[in-house]
C-alpha cells in the first residue's frame, strides 16, 4: 500500500511536471525524483516480501493495509515538506527575496 | 402479545450474551496465541537498514558529480579562450546526468529512512539502528547486502536506461534533418 501510494504520487507529480515543462519554476522535478526513487526502492522491498510470502502478499490484513496507507500518506507529506523547503531556499521566482527586502 | 414481546426480548438477550461470549472467547484465544507465539514471527523483517546502501552510493555520486562539474567548467573555459567563440553543443553535461541519479538516490533514501523510523528500526539516538542495539549486526549486514544492494543496482539500472534514451535524443538533435523535396 505504501508502494502504491508513492507510485500514484510519482505519477501525479510527473504529469504536473510535464504540463509545465520545460519551465521548472516550481521545482516539481524534485518531487518526481524523490517519489520515483522511493517507489523503486519499495518495489525491491515488495519483491523480497513476495519471494517470502508468495500469493499471501496480495491479500494483506485490513489493519496492515490501513497502517501502510497511513505510512504512505505520511511519506507523501514528508516529500512535500522537503520540496517546499527546497523551493523556498532556491527561490526560483525570487519571491522570498522580494518579500524580505521589500522597501516599506 | 405481551408473551411474544417477552420472548423476543429473551431471544435478543440470549443472542447478545452469546455474541459477547464469543467475542470475549475470541479475545482470550487471541491473547493466548500472542502469549505463546515466539517474537520472531511478529518480526518478519526484524532489522532493516537497506536504505543505507543507496544512501552510501548517493554520497559517492554527489562527490563525483561535484568533481566532474568543476572539470567541465574548466574545459568550457579553455574552449572559449582558445577558440574565442562559444560553440553551441546540443549535449547535456555528464554532471547534470549524474545529478539525476543523485536526486533519485537521495530522495528515495530519505523517504525510506522515514519508513524505517516509522517501524522503529531507526532511532534518533546512538547507535541509531535497533539492530546494532540488539546485537543483530550480522543479520543487518546480510539484509543490506541483499535488499539494499538490489535497490542501489535497480536505481542505477533505471538511470542507465535514462542515459541511453537521452543520448539517443541528443544524437537525433545533432543530426541535421534532411530537407524536404519540393520545399
Amino acid at each position: 500500500m505504501t508502494l502504491l501510494t508513492t507510485v500514484f504520487a510519482a505519477i501525479v507529480c510527473t504529469i504536473i511536471w510535464y504540463r509545465g515543462a520545460p519551465k521548472n519554476d516550481m521545482k516539481v522535478s524534485y518531487l518526481c525524483w524523490m517519489y520515483w526513487g522511493a517507489s523503486l526502492m519499495w518495489l525491491v522491498d515488495a519483491i523480497f516480501e513476495y519471494a517470502e510470502l508468495g500469493a499471501e502478499y496480495f491479500t494483506p490484513a485490513p489493519m496492515d493495509m490501513l497502517n501502510d496507507f497511513y505510512l504512505g500518506l505520511s511519506v507523501v507529506a514528508l516529500g512535500l515538506i522537503i520540496w517546499l523547503v527546497i523551493l523556498l531556499v532556491k527561490d526560483p521566482k525570487g519571491v522570498v527575496k522580494a518579500t524580505l527586502f521589500k522597501k516599506k | 402479545m405481551s408473551e411474544n414481546a417477552d420472548e423476543n426480548i429473551t431471544i435478543i438477550q440470549v443472542d447478545y450474551v452469546c455474541q459477547e461470549g464469543m467475542r470475549l472467547l475470541s479475545r482470550e484465544t487471541v491473547c493466548l496465541l500472542f502469549l505463546h507465539t515466539p517474537p520472531e514471527i511478529f518480526r518478519r523483517y526484524p532489522i532493516m537498514a537497506c536504505f543505507l546502501v543507496p544512501a552510501a552510493e548517493a554520497v559517492i555520486t554527489t562527490v563525483a558529480a561535484k568533481v566532474i562539474k568543476s572539470k567541465e567548467k574548466e574545459n568550457a573555459a579553455k574552449l572559449s579562450v582558445s577558440d574565442n567563440s562559444v560553440e553551441e553543443t546540443k549535449k547535456i553535461p555528464f554532471s547534470t546526468k549524474l545529478g539525476w541519479l543523485n536526486k533519485l538516490l537521495w530522495g528515495g533514501s530519505a523517504l525510506l529512512a522515514y519508513e524505517h523510523l516509522w517501524h522503529g528500526e531507526v532511532v534518533p539516538f546512538f547507535p541509531f539502528l535497533t539492530a546494532v542495539q540488539s546485537g543483530e549486526t550480522a543479520e543487518m549486514f546480510a539484509e543490506m547486502g541483499s535488499a539494499g544492494v538490489v535497490m542501489a543496482v535497480l536505481i542505477t539500472a533505471v538511470w542507465g536506461g535514462m542515459l541511453a534514451v537521452s543520448s539517443l535524443i541528443e544524437k537525433r538533435a545533432r543530426t541535421p534533418e534532411p530537407e524536404k523535396e519540393g520545399a
